[in-house]
């Protein structure tokens, strides 16, 4: 494909040039195309059904009689695609009794993936607005302790609003820099590390990202990445699990920075497999760079594969 | 909480726990032990005394965890004890005790939706209310199907609704899960 025709497919779709370059060059032209397509179409909204607050049976009713058309997600035991409500998702009785929480379709998957348990102790490592925070706790049963970190102040409103709505009892909040997890003198069972990220992925809920994202931005988010996921690394325990996460499909973002701690010998972090059929592979090459076979293992989700927002993670190991 | 203020937690002490236990004790003599059994209370000590449910195991976490960050929220924020040395219920709080207490108004449909909305009670709303309640009283509003919504305050003595027109107001509404809505972020 010329550079003109790659400028002209950008400026069809809205784009800026540099990121269709990139599609091409990891996808080719004719996925490109799909990927691009796909964006157009807003994905259904999705809900988690919250069992800390209501059984599944008794909130699929109650969602019927809400006058809510709700189609299971198959490989999400709590997920549901909202076909039709009559409400506005966040404004129902039900929403404001913690009886769901408004959560990505894809990025309901790491939680399940951690597979926290009652009893552990789970660092979420950025947790605010509290979609995984709430989900680990359901998972867990409000038994254990969650150590739920954020930065953003003015985020964690929002993360304990939505803890209290969903009955979350177990979680202490931490006002402070993931980065400083080691310092606190803990070791995890599990971390869950949902990166801040590009959120190249959000392009099909988010129009605003084709362009607003340059490619500094990229390897901003990239380096900062890495010293987060070395942190949590440092901050779990011998044998225990982190699931790293982004709603980002660019490898800088992705496999550049499991590839980039898998070299850290000193961590001893290994990639596992995640069990799952769903999503596609992870990337062993992009843009000229070799990772390590493992990461095969890690899951990429498409909007034009699985009708999700683009997303990506990996479970590891402590060695 | 302003999102700017850092909270820092203590052991709530003897007098807090009597002022915690005999407002809860206002909507049931056994709710103390339901709620506040095998939990740690806990008050914030900054400006406000806002006071949290805390396991054990989430407690012994917080007392390792301190000596090197002070928590921004911990558990369950059960309400708050006020300069005037009350205890008043916040949202979760609402929720706790409306599991168990027997203190309870159910709304119809409409009127769970006035609730949401932060309005109070007109009696054409009100499906079910328990007998020889107070004036003034506070008592725990649930929808049709039993969910604690809110807190209200009985503007007449429960005995008299039969007399009163269906716009009559019943119940003021002191707080309700609209909250998380309209604060909340």
């Amino acid at each position: 494909m010329t550079e003109t025709e790659t400028k002209n497919l950008a400026k069809e779709y809205g784009y800026t040039t540099y990121l269709v370059e990139r599609y091409i060059d990891l996808f080719g032209l004719e996925e490109t195309i799909k990927l691009l397509e796909a964006n157009e179409r807003k994905p259904f909204p999705s809900i988690r059904c919250n069992t800390l607050r209501v059984p599944i049976k008794t909130f699929e009713k109650r969602m019927k009689n809400r006058q809510f058309t709700l189609k299971k997600i198959p490989y999400i035991i709590h997920g549901y695609q909202v076909l039709k409500s009559k409400y506005p998702l966040g404004a129902t009785p039900e929403y404001l009794l913690g009886f769901y929480y408004i959560q990505g379709t894809a990025s309901m998957i790491p939680v399940y993936v951690l597979d926290p348990q009652p009893g552990e102790l789970v660092i979420d490592a950025c947790a605010a607005p509290g979609g995984k925070t709430t989900q680990i706790a359901q998972l867990m049963k409000n038994k254990g302790t969650i150590i739920a970190v954020d930065l953003k102040l003015n985020r964690l409103k929002s993360l304990c609003s939505n803890l209290s709505r969903c009955s979350v009892r177990n979680t202490i909040v931490l006002h402070t820099d993931a980065r400083k997890l080691p310092a606190l003198g803990i070791k995890a069972d599990k971390v869950l590390l949902d990166a801040p990220c590009t959120g190249e992925g959000l392009i099909c809920i988010d129009p605003s990202r084709k362009t607003s994202r340059k490619m500094e931005d990229i390897h901003w988010c990239s380096s900062l990445q890495k010293e987060l996921l070395t942190a949590a690394i440092k901050a779990t325990k011998t044998g225990g699990h982190l699931v790293y996460s982004t709603c980002s499909i660019a490898p800088e973002e992705n496999e550049e920075v499991i590839q980039y701690v898998l070299e850290k010998e000193q961590l001893g972090v290994e990639v596992e497999d995640t069990g799952l059929e769903i999503g596609e592979n992870g990337l062993i090459k992009a843009f000229g760079k070799t990772f390590d076979l493992s990461l095969s293992l890690a899951k990429r989700f498409y909007p034009h594969k699985h009708t999700t927002e683009g997303f990506f993670f990996c479970l590891l190991k402590k060695k | 909480m302003s999102p700017k203020e850092k909270m820092s937690f203590r052991k709530a002490n003897k007098e807090e726990v009597m002022i915690i236990t005999s407002a809860i004790a206002e909507f049931g003599k056994n709710l103390p032990l339901k709620i506040l059994e095998n939990e740690k209370i806990l008050i914030s000590k900054n400006r406000e005394k806002k006071v949290f449910l805390v396991s054990k195991e989430v407690y012994r976490q917080f007392v390792h965890i301190k000596k090197n960050e002070t928590p921004y929220f911990i558990g369950v924020n059960i309400g708050e004890i006020g300069k005037n040395k009350r205890f008043k219920l916040s949202i979760e709080g609402i929720h706790e005790v409306g599991k168990h207490t027997k203190k309870k108004v159910i709304v119809s449909d409409k009127g769970e939706q006035f609730v949401l909305y932060g309005h109070s009670i007109l009696k054409k709303s009100v499906l079910r209310i328990p007998k020889n309640l107070k004036k003034g009283s506070n008592v725990i509003v649930a929808n049709v199907y039993g969910d604690p919504i809110g807190l209200g305050r009985l503007h007449v003595n429960s005995e008299e609704i039969h007399n009163l027109k269906d716009e009559d107001l019943i119940l003021i509404n002191v707080l309700d899960r609209g909250w998380y809505l309209r604060k909340g972020g």
